[in-house]
């Protein structure tokens, strides 16, 4: 093939990019990113969060042991993000009565959430603030949880929360599972969603 | 005067290169058009990507991570669609395999580096490969970079647009 040909190829490459990029710049301004990650909720009362806690651009450590399983410990602080807490610091929050909120899928939810968690999920973001969000009061202190180790949906629905006016919204690291395996209470069903 | 005219070559029919590859542009535009739908389409998906670019530590400024963040799909939604219709069938190919090899550099990069990421290829969907970002990931995008060099090497590619427009890139 002679070199005519690969120039072609080459300027048309060009031109699909061109085209493609294009695209993607008018639709950036249809819908701007916020960069930076969520802000973050002031320290939780008695803890260590916010000192010597990772910075929450640092991934979560990989969970080797899941919970339930033998040698498996509740995750620390000192190892996880900012704005994430431990399972005791959940409990401390549930039995204030906090809303918890799960951002897994439906039938993750449904076949057992923390009791009384309200499942909201990135899609329920969609269309503006989903109508659960009017049961939550915004200085409220919240506690999302996804599954655990690599989920961060409950992240993505931190920030989605934070964006909607609430100031204290915390993730639990471990997630259910780990709330599961500390036999806190659970409940299953279709809940409130 | 005995100048004879100038004679035009008889177009020649699609090899089997050119009908293996209609499957493939089937295949590979297809995933190409699932990942750039899962990363735009839904109203969380930008966020979602931009949070998968970030997490790879490359320390990019705001504006290119917005760029990728939309540029990439747009392209790969682009690339997809000529790729099925077999129009600038190669050149569509060029782009999808440029992507990849860069996809695979990063990724390697990346668990090289001991980074422990989502992959963030489709949203916050997967294809083949299950759980955070790991070789199978690398040999995934490694297949589909082969696959879709056997349709950048195809001269005459079957079922395409491009035997109808005329395509100067097919030409010797």
């Amino acid at each position: 093939m002679g070199c005519c040909a690969w120039k072609s190829v080459f300027v048309q490459a060009i031109v699909i990019c061109a085209i493609g990029i294009g695209a993607g710049l008018l639709d950036s301004t249809r819908r701007p990113l916020r960069h930076g990650g969520r802000e973050l909720p002031p320290e939780v009362p008695g803890t260590n969060a916010g000192t010597d806690a990772k910075p929450p651009s640092e991934p979560a450590p990989k969970i080797d042991l899941h919970p339930g399983d033998p040698g498996w410990k509740p995750t620390a602080q000192a190892d996880m993000p900012k704005g994430q807490i431990t399972l005791e610091q959940a409990k401390k929050f549930f039995d204030e009565g906090s809303p918890f909120v799960d951002a897994r899928r439906k039938e993750d939810y449904e076949a057992g959430h923390i009791k009384g968690a309200f499942r909201i999920n990135m899609k329920s973001f969609e269309n503006g603030d989903p109508p659960l969000l009017a049961m939550i009061a915004r200085d409220a202190n919240v506690v999302v949880y996804c599954s655990g180790g690599h989920c961060d949906e409950s992240e993505h629905v931190a920030e989605f929360m934070s964006d909607s006016g609430y100031k204290k919204v915390y993730v639990i690291h471990d997630g259910y599972p780990g709330w599961d395996a500390m036999g806190y209470p659970t409940e299953k069903g279709e809940g409130i969603q | 005067m005995n100048a004879e005219p100038p004679t035009v070559a008889p177009p020649t029919k699609p090899g089997l290169l050119g009908w293996l590859g209609v499957p493939i542009r089937l295949l590979i535009g297809g995933v190409f058009l699932w990942a750039a739908w899962a990363k735009i389409g839904p109203s969380h998906g930008p966020m979602v990507f931009s949070k998968a670019i970030e997490a790879y530590k490359l320390n990019l400024p705001d504006p290119l991570v917005t760029l990728a963040t939309f540029g990439v799909p747009w392209t790969e939604a682009l690339a997809g669609i000529m790729l099925i219709l077999g129009l600038w069938t190669r050149a569509a190919a060029s782009v999808i395999a440029a992507m990849l090899l860069l996809f695979i550099g990063l990724g390697i990069a990346a668990i090289l580096r001991g980074l422990e990421i989502k992959c963030g290829c489709f949203g916050d969907r997967t294809l083949l490969c299950q759980g955070g970002l790991g070789w199978c990931h690398i040999g995934e995008n490694s297949l589909m970079t082969a696959l879709t060099l056997l349709v950048v090497a195809c001269r005459k590619p079957a079922l395409a647009l491009d035997s109808i427009t005329g395509c100067r890139s097919c030409k010797k």
